[in-house]
Formats: C-alpha cells, sequence, structure tokens
C-alpha cells in the first residue's frame, strides 16, 4: 500500500499546479478498507480542487470545484464534525470522521460515525453539505 | 501522380523520426544528432508512378539508417519503415545493377534510364528502361532478374512468389479509401506542425528530440470541449457547471447543464417534478428502473425540439463524436449522473497501447458546489449509460 507521501507524490503528475499540492487523505470506503487517495490543491484558505488517485496510484481523476470553496470544510476533522453535529439528534454522540464516499466512489464524502438513541449511523459532510440517512439508492 | 512531393516526404521523415526517438521507440541517443538527407531517392510501382520516398539518415559520414515515407496515399500512413542501421546508397546500388546486368547479358547495355520499382511491395528491383520500356529488371542484392508479367491473372493481393504486382492496381475501393483518409488526416496533422517548427526555431529533418517535446506533445494531443459553435478558430469554451441542489439530485443537475446549453432554463425543483425525484424537503434518487425517464423528460421539456437518446454502455468513440458535433452529453456511472463536455486523447501511434483517453466531466457533485473533472481517466471509470441530445427542430 503506498503512502501518502507517495500519493502525494504521484498526484503531482496529473496537475498543472503541484506546488498547490497539500497532504494525501486516505479514501476509506464504509467497511474501512482503503479504496483511494484524495490529494487537494490548496490556495490560501480556499480549496481549488484535487486529484484523486486509486490505490495502487493510478490517476482517476484531476477536478476543479466550481466555485470557490473554504479549505477547512474538506479538510479539517473538527470543521466536518462541527457541520455533522447540525443533522445529530440531541443525546447522539459523534465518532471519528473519515473521508469516504455516499453509496458510490463519484460521491466523495465525509462519514461521520454517530452513535445514541436513535442506534449506530452515519451522517455524510461534503463541504457545506451534510445528510445522514441510508447509503443513497438508485441514481443520485 | 504522387500525393507527396520529396520536399514534404523529407519533412515528414524527420517529424516521425523525432516522435519515434522521443518516445522511446528507438533510444534517443540512436538518432540524435542525425539528420535525413536531402535526396530522396523514388520508388517507383510497377504502373511506373512513385510509390514512395526512401532517405539515408545519416550523422557526419555515419550511416545511421534508412527511413520510407510514402509518396502515394494507396500506402495508408506517412511512415512506412526505419530501417535502423541500414545503409542506403542509391548511386552504388544502380553502379551494381548496370554491373550485373552488362555482366548477365541480359540485355542491360542498352537503356538510358534507370530506377527503383517495388515490383513486389516492398520487394525492390532496378528496372532498365529504353525510351521508356522496360528492358530488363533484377532484383536488388540478389541481382536475379524478375520474371516479366504473367498472363495468368493471380487473385487480387495474392501474388505467387517472384510475381510482380501492383499495390496501386489490387487495392479494392473501400480499402483504398479507408487509406486515402488515414494518409491525409496524419499528413494534415504533420503539416500543422510548421507553424510550431517555425516558432522554436526546429528544422524538420534534424533529429533533435529534447527539442520536439514541445511541439509533439502538444500537437498530437487532441483536446476538444464545447464551445459556441464548430468553428475551430473561434474555440470559446461554452458550458457550464451546476451543483446538485440536494444529495439526491445528481441526475436533475446533469439535465439541467445540459438543457442550459441549449438554452432551456429549468430549475432543478422543476427537473425534480418531471422525472421524479421528490421535492426539496423530501428528494429522492432516480431509480435504475426509470434510467428512460431522462430521454422523456429532455424531449417533453423542449417540445420535442431536442431529440434525445440513451446508449448503453457507451464507449470512447460515442462521446468524443458527439464533442466533436458540439453535443454535451448526460453520462451514468454506478450511482452517479454527470455531464460530458470535452475529451482528450493521445494521439501518438506508437504510443497507442497506453493511449490516455480523458473526459472533461461537470460534475454536479459535491451538492451546491459540484466539480469539473479535467480529466477524469477513461480506463478506471465505468460508463453505463450516456445521453445525447440533438437540435431536431428549430
Amino acid at each position: 500500500m503506498a503512502s501518502a507521501a507517495e500519493a502525494r507524490a504521484r498526484a503531482g503528475e496529473f496537475t498543472d499546479t503541484p506546488a498547490l499540492l497539500g497532504a494525501a487523505l486516505q479514501i476509506r470506503d464504509a467497511s474501512g478498507v482503503p479504496s483511494g487517495w484524495f490529494v487537494p490543491v490548496v490556495d490560501g484558505a480556499r480549496i481549488k480542487g484535487f486529484v484523486e488517485l486509486r490505490p495502487d496510484l493510478q490517476h482517476r481523476r484531476t477536478a476543479g470545484f466550481g466555485t470557490p470553496t473554504c479549505a477547512a470544510a474538506w479538510l479539517d476533522p473538527d470543521v466536518v464534525v462541527h457541520r455533522a453535529r447540525r443533522e445529530a439528534s440531541a443525546g447522539e454522540v459523534l465518532g471519528e470522521p473519515y473521508l469516504s464516499f455516499d453509496g458510490t466512489p463519484d460521491r466523495l464524502a465525509w462519514a461521520v460515525p454517530v452513535g445514541g438513541p436513535r442506534g449506530p449511523r452515519v451522517v455524510w459532510v461534503a463541504g457545506e453539505a451534510a445528510w445522514s440517512g441510508p447509503a443513497a439508492t438508485g441514481l443520485g | 501522380m504522387a500525393a507527396l512531393d520529396p520536399k514534404t516526404a523529407r519533412m515528414v521523415a524527420g517529424v516521425e523520426l523525432n516522435a519515434l526517438a522521443l518516445t522511446g521507440v528507438f533510444p534517443k541517443e540512436q538518432l540524435a544528432g542525425a539528420e535525413v538527407v536531402e535526396e530522396a531517392t523514388a520508388i517507383h510501382d510497377i504502373d511506373g508512378e512513385v510509390l514512395f520516398h526512401r532517405f539515408a539518415v545519416v550523422r557526419g559520414r555515419e550511416d545511421v539508417g534508412a527511413v520510407d515515407v510514402a509518396a502515394d496515399e494507396v500506402l495508408g500512413d506517412l511512415l512506412l519503415a526505419y530501417g535502423d542501421g541500414q545503409t542506403w546508397n542509391p548511386k552504388a546500388l544502380l553502379g551494381e545493377a548496370r554491373q550485373r546486368g552488362i555482366e548477365g547479358g541480359m540485355g542491360c547495355d542498352d537503356f538510358d534510364e534507370l530506377r527503383f520499382v517495388a515490383y513486389s511491395y516492398p520487394k525492390l528491383a532496378v528496372q532498365f528502361l529504353r525510351t521508356g520500356e522496360e528492358v530488363a529488371m533484377l532484383e536488388l542484392f540478389t541481382w536475379v532478374p524478375v520474371p516479366p508479367a504473367g498472363e495468368s491473372e493471380h487473385e487480387p493481393l495474392r501474388p505467387g512468389a517472384f510475381e510482380r504486382w501492383s499495390l496501386r492496381r489490387e487495392l479494392g475501393d473501400e480499402d483504398r479509401k479507408l487509406r486515402s483518409e488515414r494518409f491525409n488526416e496524419r499528413l494534415g496533422a504533420i503539416r500543422d506542425l510548421r507553424e510550431h517548427m517555425h516558432e522554436f526555431g526546429l528544422i524538420p529533418w534534424r533529429i533533435e528530440p529534447e527539442r520536439w517535446w514541445e511541439v509533439i506533445v502538444i500537437r498530437l494531443v487532441e483536446t476538444r470541449e464545447i464551445r459556441y459553435s464548430l468553428r475551430s478558430s473561434h474555440h470559446t469554451s461554452c458550458y457550464e457547471l451546476r451543483g446538485q441542489e440536494t444529495n439526491v439530485w445528481c441526475v436533475a443537475a446533469s439535465t439541467q447543464m445540459l438543457l442550459d446549453f441549449y438554452r432551456y432554463e429549468y430549475t432543478q425543483t422543476r427537473l425534480a417534478e418531471e422525472l421524479g425525484l421528490g421535492t426539496h424537503a423530501n428528494p429522492n434518487g432516480l431509480p435504475y428502473s426509470r434510467v428512460g425517464d431522462v430521454v422523456t423528460a429532455i424531449e417533453a421539456l423542449t417540445s420535442d425540439a431536442l431529440d434525445a437518446t440513451m446508449v448503453t454502455n457507451p464507449t470512447f468513440a460515442t462521446f468524443r463524436n458527439e464533442i466533436r458535433a458540439n453535443r454535451p452529453l448526460v453520462s451514468f456511472v454506478p450511482g452517479h449522473s454527470r455531464t460530458v463536455a470535452g475529451y482528450t486523447q493521445n494521439l501518438i501511434p506508437v504510443l497507442s497501447r497506453n493511449n490516455f483517453q480523458g473526459l472533461l466531466v461537470y460534475d454536479p457533485w459535491p451538492p451546491n458546489a459540484g466539480v469539473i473533472t479535467r480529466w477524469e481517466n477513461f480506463a478506471t471509470q465505468v460508463y453505463q449509460y450516456a445521453y445525447t441530445a440533438r437540435v431536431g427542430k428549430v
């Protein structure tokens, strides 16, 4: 399994601005298995986009956000938990977030495990958006 | 009549050899510093037309190789062969042919013209002519006389051993057309390079792979994206991203992007209603059982002005052909919908085994933002459905 440093170095081959690449984050599926790398392109406090690699560091895509986006919303677990809290009910406890995807790898989002009176579930956070519920079915 | 004159053929030879060296087909050091000589040797078809040109490739006084470039589009491509380490000295060969012909008493002492002929392409011979008529023909290097054309007709492209035949005469019309298109497409691409050669101060027949990197890599990659018109000279992008307004409205957002391009302005709420995706407060995704609804919605919302089609398991060519026609597509991948508004592909033939193909994807995810993916590696994604839309009536 490649390291975060290797993923970051590899991502440099797929962007015009390798100097803006931040630390690589591992993407994990619902069962915790690594499914790829998310390497952000960061300009100051903004995240401009990202390079996504498969676990073997094969290039999957290089993408840019359509609108300026706060980097912390995507990269800071504390901010992610803060957003997730909006979807949590009273008495629920939020666990450690991890970068994952809701249903399909194209729907990148942070998964925040939540425990409490409603039983274990996941709150999803993607930038400014947060939601909960079962994994998406069909096309969404 | 030859489609390619010797001067252009020399340029083509240089460009192709630089590309081969640059891409590592031949070690760069093997070709670097070499030069395609000015003197072209015309190799004729047995019908008398020039079939291809052969050039020696030298480095100073050292023979590096020989390169063949098609003169006739019937050959289907420009670069025919490169013989690494091959010595090509046409004067010496003609001298030897003359000598052998005289010694053999084959009437080779009475001629007024000698020329190289591909008597059975790619086998070569030297033809002795007097007032345009053949006196004798000796196979190159073996110097064995090539028998005259027999009276018995062989099947096209199935000549017997040591039998003369003409590629130009025997190729079928369909095959000839395809070869002609490929030849001219390649020639057009190389001609397009001339401006860049000038810009970078490159001399085409000199093999300097390192200096060619920028020119060849830029030009041998085809990239297109949706724009205002089909005119390449006015290539202004014309496509906008829409983020999906709920976490399950990717289809609504994708349809919105496509319709926006055609100047139909619908909100995602309205599109969700048409597609049965619920409301803002209580949204749902599009079930797989209703993937055909996208076609119905596009046509209904444009009063059938747009003719939509669903393509199952689309290939790269599906996307490329639509973009070339300046039409964006909706693309379904497992669990998600996006739109495609461009593509890129590597056109270096020697790299075709690892040919990179990428799509410019306008992805409505994440909600209320979306991303523009430039490029999505086509080899790493599963494309389930694509939706094309063309203007059917105005």
